[in-house]
């Protein structure tokens, strides 16, 4: 016989093929015993069925489908650099027509920089508030890195927007733009221990709320005379 | 990307695979999870069809083992495929999709058995030992009762390490990764739980 006896814990190991079988127990009657023991125990568990339906998936995905959230235009994580060069060229253009063409309809310029403009700031607030919400409502801590990397993109795309509002003077985007910005920093930066508190602070806070009547308001395209 | 697969200026139009695109099933059945979940991630929720038919057995094995129950598994299956779709952004393909979707499966294993503990008179059908249905006949139901008891004296964390390792085959590592803990939380909690079903077990077979 070679070497001390086997622990429980070793024993499991073996079983489960973590550890080689040991030359120890081909020379110890003992370890051998309560190794085929451990083999009989766990094999008969093995021999426990399962209703296991050979439809199981078909099944799954019929009642999963209509279940599932209609997928987005635009998918929610792009790489930052794309949603900076992106904007930046969006906005670039937006300035361009309307400077180019404010001789010769300078209304219908305007017009077409605001709508453009108002277009993207909607779809960004509603591309924040998805984030936000699930983030608020997120209890498993695997999936907090890629919400920080989430925030992080629509963080840069904030800054673009956020900018743009104050150097046209704009009020009624510029306060919420401003607080996102804040929340959306907190977010890609926050540490787990901080998480928790964050996630309380985003239910608690009305920027939610906020969001959702700009996004709504910007849909019917009423009540923004002035706005940026 | 593969050729024939259409993707860019098609998200819009979805193209959901069906039993009589045998040629498109051929293209997804040919691709990673991990390409699977881009093409979710882009807006192809056909994709995520292949997903779920692939991993959509597993999740219900680990789910019943866990609760004991068919119907709870069952929904334990849609909650997890549902998590998964809407935090399919957060899924890095550095882990396996396996090792992603029982972390999914796992938790929500852990809610819907919270709750039940909210709920104490009602337990698992697989617990009581009622009447088994025309399709349980077959099975000992001695030795199921037995196992489902033994299996009951484990915890939560106990019972799913356990259930991942000798019935998934999943590493050390996977397992630690699928329940948010350490490996060396993982192998013990396996430790624990062979030991627990020993005592309850042995001499019993």
């Amino acid at each position: 016989m070679t070497g001390p006896h086997l622990t429980e814990e070793r024993l499991v190991e073996i079983y489960y093929g973590m550890e080689p079988v040991p030359d120890h127990v081909a020379g110890c009657p003992d370890c051998a015993g309560r190794l085929r023991k451990l083999e009989t125990v766990l094999d008969r568990v093995t021999e426990d069925p399962l209703p296991l339906r050979p439809n199981l998936a078909d099944e799954a995905w019929s009642r999963l489908e209509p279940r599932l959230p209609r997928p987005r235009r635009q998918p929610l994580l792009w790489p930052r650099a794309a949603i900076a060069a992106a904007l930046a060229a969006m906005l670039t253009l937006v300035f361009f027509a309307g400077r180019r063409s404010a001789t010769p309809t300078p209304d219908a310029a305007i017009d077409l920089r605001q709508q453009v403009l108002l277009l993207a700031l909607g779809q960004h607030f509603e591309r924040s508030r998805i984030l936000l919400t699930e983030v608020a409502h997120e209890q498993d801590p695997a999936t907090w890195s890629g919400y920080r990397r989430v925030a992080a993109g629509l963080l840069e795309s904030n800054r673009l927007y956020r900018q743009t509002a104050a150097e046209a003077g704009d009020a009624m985007f510029n306060p919420l733009l401003d607080d996102l910005e804040r929340t959306l920093l907190e977010l890609a930066h926050a540490p787990d221990s901080e998480w928790l508190g964050l996630q309380r602070r985003i239910r608690e806070e009305a920027l939610l709320f906020r969001m959702r009547i700009v996004e709504t308001r910007l849909a019917s395209n009423s009540d923004l005379e002035g706005g940026l | 990307m593969i050729e024939g697969h259409r993707v860019g200026g098609t998200e819009n139009a979805l193209p959901m695979p069906n039993r009589g695109d045998a040629q498109q099933s051929k293209v997804w059945m040919a691709e990673t999870d991990q390409a699977l979940a881009s093409r979710v991630r882009a807006g192809d929720s056909g994709a995520f069809r292949h997903l779920v038919e692939r991993h959509s057995r597993s999740v219900f094995r680990l789910a019943f083992r866990m609760t004991g129950s068919e119907s709870d598994a069952d929904d334990i299956v849609q909650d997890t495929f549902l998590r998964a779709f809407r935090q399919i952004e957060t899924y890095e393909a550095r882990s396996a999709f396996s090792t992603w979707i029982y972390r999914i499966a796992a938790n929500c294993c852990l809610d819907m058995l919270r709750a039940r503990r909210r709920r104490p008179q009602e337990l698992p059908e697989a617990l009581v030992c009622e009447a088994p249905g025309p399709d349980r006949m077959a099975l000992a139901t001695e030795v199921r009762t037995t196992l489902s008891g033994a299996l009951a004296t484990l915890s939560d964390q106990e019972r799913a390490a356990f259930l991942l390792r000798h019935f998934e085959g999943c590493s050390i590592s996977q397992i630690g990764e699928s329940l948010g803990i350490s490996e060396t939380a993982a192998k013990n909690s396996i430790f624990r739980a062979v030991k627990k079903l020993r005592d309850q077990l042995e001499g019993r077979f």
